[in-house]
């Protein structure tokens, strides 16, 4: 069965939507053996299979529960597909282990994705975690350019 | 594929291959807009006011730098590059003095264009990791 590219966007719309507004990672749409590759969090290694996403999409509704994804754009070709994003959520469950701040947090990325038979397959993805610990106030803001 | 997203892609194979890899600072009118529009997540490390000031402090910060392409994806007036880099801190950089230690860092980058040149940018790469391998920040 082949997929359009706007199909394939569909089913990342779906898929992203549901796992940072309701904490569902659809195993439906996420190829058995998909490869997360990003670096979040401090991730290095690559492994097959959803723990990968369950984990991360876990340590930030944990930390925001409220948290609530908007897709700023969204980019697709043949099998991929990129989505510049923003989460916007309430520190009510505490980051990276530190206590709750209780701050409104607001966190831009950007995700790339490669779909095959309608699934996601591999997942590249880059997040402002500088970003995050300024506005907690862990470290300082960026020194002027 | 049409040949304005072939030509977009070239233009920004351009920046990536012949500003930042052969350092040909020239390109840079050829290729993109004076200043082009840029997009920096909130904590990017170093937010330069325009493309010329960036490729300035980048060679006096890291003058060996070399990007690699690892993607490259064009629809409409966008393309999508991701890429990562090797470079060393051989100059000042976020006024620190130089630390001598080789650095990556990996990201993906919209780039929108407009009669042939890059007019918009949104960035997006791992400002913290590079920070904590210069040693600004703990790990």
């Amino acid at each position: 069965m082949s997929f359009t590219p706007e199909q394939n966007n569909a089913i990342c719309v779906e898929f992203f939507e549901a796992a940072w507004n309701t904490g569902e990672v659809r195993e439906d749409l996420l190829a058995s053996d998909a490869l997360d590759h990003s670096q979040v969090g401090g991730k290095q290694k690559t492994e097959p299979g959803s723990g990968s996403f369950k984990h991360i999409v876990g340590m930030f509704r944990g930390a925001m529960p409220d948290v609530k994804l908007t897709i700023e754009d969204e980019i697709y070709t043949a099998d991929k597909v990129v989505h510049r994003w923003r989460l916007n959520g309430t520190d009510t469950g505490g980051v990276m282990g530190m206590p709750p701040s209780g701050k409104a947090i607001t966190m831009s990325g950007t995700t790339t994705v490669r779909m095959q038979d309608g699934k996601i397959a591999e997942r590249w993805a880059n997040v402002d975690e500088l970003g995050l610990l300024q506005q907690l106030g862990v470290v300082p803001p960026p020194p002027g350019a | 594929m049409s040949t304005l997203q072939e030509k977009n892609k070239e233009v920004v194979r351009r920046y990536w291959f012949e500003l930042w890899n052969e350092k040909k600072g020239e390109v840079l009118d050829e290729i993109a807009l004076d200043p082009v529009t840029f997009h920096f997540p909130g904590g990017q490390a170093h937010q330069p006011p325009t493309l010329h000031k960036w490729f300035e402090t980048a060679l006096i910060a890291f003058p060996d730098v070399h990007f690699q392409l690892h993607e490259e994806l064009a629809e409409g007036d966008k393309v999508v590059s991701r890429w990562s880099y090797v470079a060393t801190n051989t100059g000042e950089f976020l006024g620190r003095p130089a630390t001598q230690l080789k650095v990556t860092d990996q990201g993906i980058d919209i780039f929108r264009l407009e009669d042939g040149k890059i007019v918009e940018m949104w960035v997006a790469q791992d400002s913290l990791g590079l920070l904590q391998q210069l040693g600004v920040l703990p790990e």
